[in-house]
């Protein structure tokens, strides 16, 4: 009982203390040219970030083009006719910040940031690439960022001990022709085959202004940016809304998967898979928090009767990642030696299933949320995260401010939701299991 | 030959501001964060950085001496291994109970080790700051030093080490270090210590090394995030209670090697890539060459547009990343740079690399280079105070070189004043001709690539680390 009030005393108070401005912006417009803008003023740091979040990601890629979405995004770093090539990162370099982006199944980020002074240039750098890409573009630099991907999917898969699960997975969980199937990164044929029209046709059909949500936020006038926001990005062509392929939910798997490989590794590692809900679903969050009871940290389920009580596993953890169309709920453990998969595997089945059977107790809850709490508010401090995170939240959630709203949906899960999702998600008859082992002789 | 392609690489940098680029205005004024230190009665240093934007807090226990360079001989990874034992039990609660406790105050703790000292890093809510606190003082004045614990730890980093070579980079780096300081010298040994040293490890070494070299005369504790100097005061109070003997002497530090070793190759069959560590001993920043040095490593490594990144992958699509560190300790440290190198070109990527440190030293920067690399470390500064976590840690590393906190208040000024002279000069003589390397890579495949490159005769590891 000392645990749960505690524990709601907590949540309680940081739902106060939690700097209401910080989590939701300061203005939002959308220009003539249907470009969405959110402005976010904080004059803690004398920095301003710049987001563009484009709604096109791997999903969204041809058969025969896997990784051409991020291919491309790569592409957008390479210069423009009045940007030479290398001239963008040496300005926001020269500016004490710098430019990056991600890419994910269903959406692709660029980020910028400086000092103060550089949001002009910023937005320049923007609106200007947005724009007029293409003049500048040929095949030199396709080739050139081709032999980069490549280099970094060989860094994150074939270099990497393991390094083929996530792709396995994604595989097994998802049918040929869903847009989860592969994976972001793509295959080294598919790289090889993208062409100069491919890129052309990318970007004229994804990269139009009503597809676009900017985010400005950091040490700024909001007057000034607002200015500079409709000099810079204004100008970019209004253009049809691109159709995005629609993508049934695929049907359950109709019996446990099982996948075996093999790689240059010592032990084997067994992994536990599942769909799960996608992203912001009713019963998200507490599959998430369900997936944090089971393994994350030394307090979690399998850590205790794995690593901890029965010696059986070096490591293992657990997580959801979810996405719009669905999400992946995995279990992973890596052996010690001499223990084999197959035991393992049993052991990480009967938590599952005890934690099915019987509900955890609001303390085990209480601590998630907890924990889930400070790593969400932690993963807010820079500006640039701050960005990015209206971004998501205003092309996911329709509501830039979300963030104060997603905390309570985490905040209401209770001990009777974990139980109840657990045992509807974590089906062992709808499992997929990757198991990498050692290659023989080794 | 004088590789003309570099001149033409950097003219970029040197493009004058074109029509269209905006001119941007003054710069606003930043002052870093001021640390507020007061001490408890038993000799503990706290230092409070406030920073009320979110309700977070992090905490940084910083105790100098208790690293690994303190192992005694044969008892490699003791630092690292005690460090490890201080959260599996504590004030009568045992591992799984302190983490249950821990993740219910929403707080993360992590215990790290390095050569020279073992920091108590901690993350929590600001609203469960007292608990955290106390629990944090509970981890230093009654660690359980539980034998059966100790054995299930000891085991685990005893495994842990023998998996080592399903983690390459980390090999490389290892072997690195080993390579620049000497592989018996404090700062030579791999951290964790290795499969021959784990193994004889027992709960008493680790409460005498306890004992011996967590202090709280010599600790210091950096808080940064919502909190202020009153409340925070009576949080600590428990640390207060922790007794330790007195200040042990501190750390034996060898400097580096003079003449390291140039070149270790470690097979590994197959690899779609090298895995290639270089590096360097580093100045000290007590050195008036420190920022001077600084520039070049900015200019070397740093960042997007430094010259590796620039040269490796947007020219030549060698690799995806480079990953620089550097690592100062007291009277030195060491820069090293991980380069994972397309398996093809491994050869070719490490003449580049070479031959752009040699340019460094053989050549003054533009104008145009030393103008960003000056202004991104100015300008990135406020940027380092962001985050509470960053912000702790930027303060513990000035606790752990024995620096003035106002250090960071100083910087922008000294960055101001580097020339390109300067930079040349100390390019010259710490970085020319002086890089190290390892290289974990298909050897069949990648050894006669390396022929050319005079770094004297190699020396072969295999994957557990073991000289062959």
């Amino acid at each position: 009982m000392r645990w749960l009030s505690l524990a709601l005393l907590l949540l309680a108070s940081t739902g106060t203390a939690a700097r209401a401005e910080l989590l939701a912006p300061t203005e939002v417009f959308r220009l003539g040219n249907g470009l969405k803008v959110i402005l976010h003023e904080d004059h803690a740091t004398p920095k301003i970030a710049v987001v563009a979040y484009i709604a096109v990601g791997s999903r969204d890629e041809e058969p025969g083009r896997t990784g051409f979405a991020h291919l491309f995004e790569h592409l957008m770093f390479k210069g423009t006719p009045a940007i030479p090539d290398g001239r963008m990162d040496a300005l926001l370099e020269e500016g004490g910040g710098f430019s990056t982006a991600f890419t994910s199944t269903d959406q692709t980020v660029y980020i910028e940031w400086a000092t103060s002074s550089y949001l002009e240039t910023a937005l320049w750098i923007e609106g200007d690439r947005l724009t007029t890409l293409l003049a500048a573009f040929d095949d030199k630099k396709l080739a050139n960022q081709r032999d980069v991907v490549r280099n970094e999917r060989r860094q994150a898969l074939d270099n990497r001990p393991y390094g083929e699960a996530r792709k396995l997975l994604g595989e097994a969980l998802w049918p040929a022709g869903h847009g989860y199937h592969w994976r972001t990164i793509g295959s080294h044929e598919d790289l090889v085959a993208a062409s100069v029209d491919d890129v052309k046709r990318f970007f004229r059909k994804w990269y139009v202004p009503v597809n676009i949500t900017i985010v400005v936020a950091g040490d700024f006038d909001r007057a000034r940016a607002r200015e500079l926001v409709i000099e810079h990005l204004g100008t970019v062509p209004r253009a049809a809304g691109p159709e995005r392929r629609q993508i049934p939910d695929p049907p359950p798997l109709a019996g446990p998967v099982r996948v075996d490989a093999t790689d240059d590794v010592v032990v084997p590692r067994v992994h536990l898979a599942w769909r799960g809900p996608r992203f912001l679903a009713g019963d998200e969050a507490a599959v998430e928090l369900g997936a944090m009871i089971l393994g994350s940290g030394k307090a979690s389920r399998l850590y205790e009767r794995l690593v901890y009580r029965d010696r059986l596993a070096q490591d293992v953890s657990a997580y959801l990642s979810s996405g719009e169309l669905g999400g992946e709920l995995v279990a992973v453990a890596t052996a010690k030696p001499g223990v084999p998969a197959a035991r393992l595997e049993a052991a990480m089945l009967e938590e599952i299933a005890r934690l099915s059977r019987e509900p955890p107790s609001a303390e085990e809850v209480a601590r998630v949320q907890n924990l889930r709490e400070a790593r969400f508010l932690s993963g807010l401090e820079s500006v640039q995260d701050r960005a990015v995170q209206f971004a998501v939240y205003d092309r996911t959630a329709g509501d830039p401010a979300f963030a104060s709203k997603d905390l309570a949906r985490y905040r209401a899960v209770t001990a009777a939701d974990v139980g109840r999702v657990v045992a509807t998600w974590l089906a062992p008859e709808r499992r997929v299991t990757l198991v990498i082992s050692p290659e023989k002789g080794r | 030959m004088k590789p003309r392609s570099l001149v033409l690489a950097f003219a970029l940098l040197a493009w004058p501001a074109l029509a269209a680029e905006p001119v941007p205005g003054p710069d606003a004024a930043f002052t870093p964060p001021r640390a507020e230190r007061f001490q408890l009665e038993n000799g503990l240093s706290v230092l409070v950085v406030r920073r009320p934007a979110l309700p977070l807090v992090t905490l940084a226990l910083v105790v100098p001496g208790a690293g690994s360079a303190a192992d005694p001989a044969g008892k490699g990874g003791l630092a690292a291994f005690t460090a490890d034992l201080l959260d599996e039990g504590a004030g009568g609660r045992g591992a799984l109970e302190l983490a249950r406790e821990i993740d219910g105050l929403g707080a993360r703790v992590r215990i790290i080790t390095d050569a020279d000292s073992s920091v108590v890093l901690v993350t929590t809510l600001s609203s469960t700051l007292p608990r955290t606190t106390e629990l944090l003082a509970t981890l230093v004045t009654a660690p359980a030093f539980d034998d059966a614990e100790a054995r299930r730890v000891r085991a685990d980093r005893l495994t842990q080490a023998q998996l080592r070579r399903d983690r390459p980079q980390e090999l490389a780096a290892d072997l690195l270090d080993a390579a620049l300081y000497g592989d018996r010298a404090p700062h030579g040994r791999p951290v964790a210590g290795d499969v021959t040293t784990i193994g004889k490890l027992t709960v008493a070494d680790a409460r005498a090394f306890f004992g011996r070299s967590w202090h709280p005369a010599g600790t210091t504790l950096v808080v940064a995030g919502d909190v202020e100097a009153t409340r925070l005061r009576a949080a600590v109070a428990p640390l207060a209670a922790w007794k330790g003997q007195d200040q042990p002497p501190p750390a034996p530090v060898a400097p580096a090697l003079a003449t390291p070793p140039r070149l270790r190759l470690v097979h590994r069959p197959g690899a779609a890539q090298s895995d290639v560590a270089l590096g360097v001993a580093s100045l000290p920043r007590e050195d008036p060459r420190f920022f001077a040095w600084e520039v070049v490593l900015n200019a070397y490594g740093g960042g997007f547009t430094g010259r590796l990144t620039q040269r490796l992958r947007e020219q030549l699509g060698y690799l995806y990343h480079v990953y620089p560190e550097l690592h100062l300790h007291a009277g030195g440290g060491r820069y090293s740079v991980l380069a994972p190198l397309f398996t093809p070109v491994t050869g070719e990527g490490m003449k580049e690399i070479l031959a752009l440190a040699a340019d460094l030293g053989a050549r003054p920067m533009s104008d145009a280079e030393l103008r960003k690399a000056k202004q991104n470390l100015i300008r990135a500064l406020p940027g380092r105070f962001e985050d509470n976590t960053a912000t702790a840690l930027a303060f513990a590393e000035l606790v752990v070189g024995g620096l003035p906190d106002d250090w960071y208040a100083r910087y922008a000024a000294a960055i101001a004043a580097v020339s390109a002279a300067d930079a040349q000069e100390v390019a010259a003589q710490e970085l020319a001709d002086r890089l190290a390397f390892v290289v974990v890579g298909d050897l069949g495949k990648v050894r006669p690539q390396l022929r050319a490159l005079e770094l004297g005769a190699p020396q072969l590891f295999g994957l557990d680390g073991r000289r062959r």
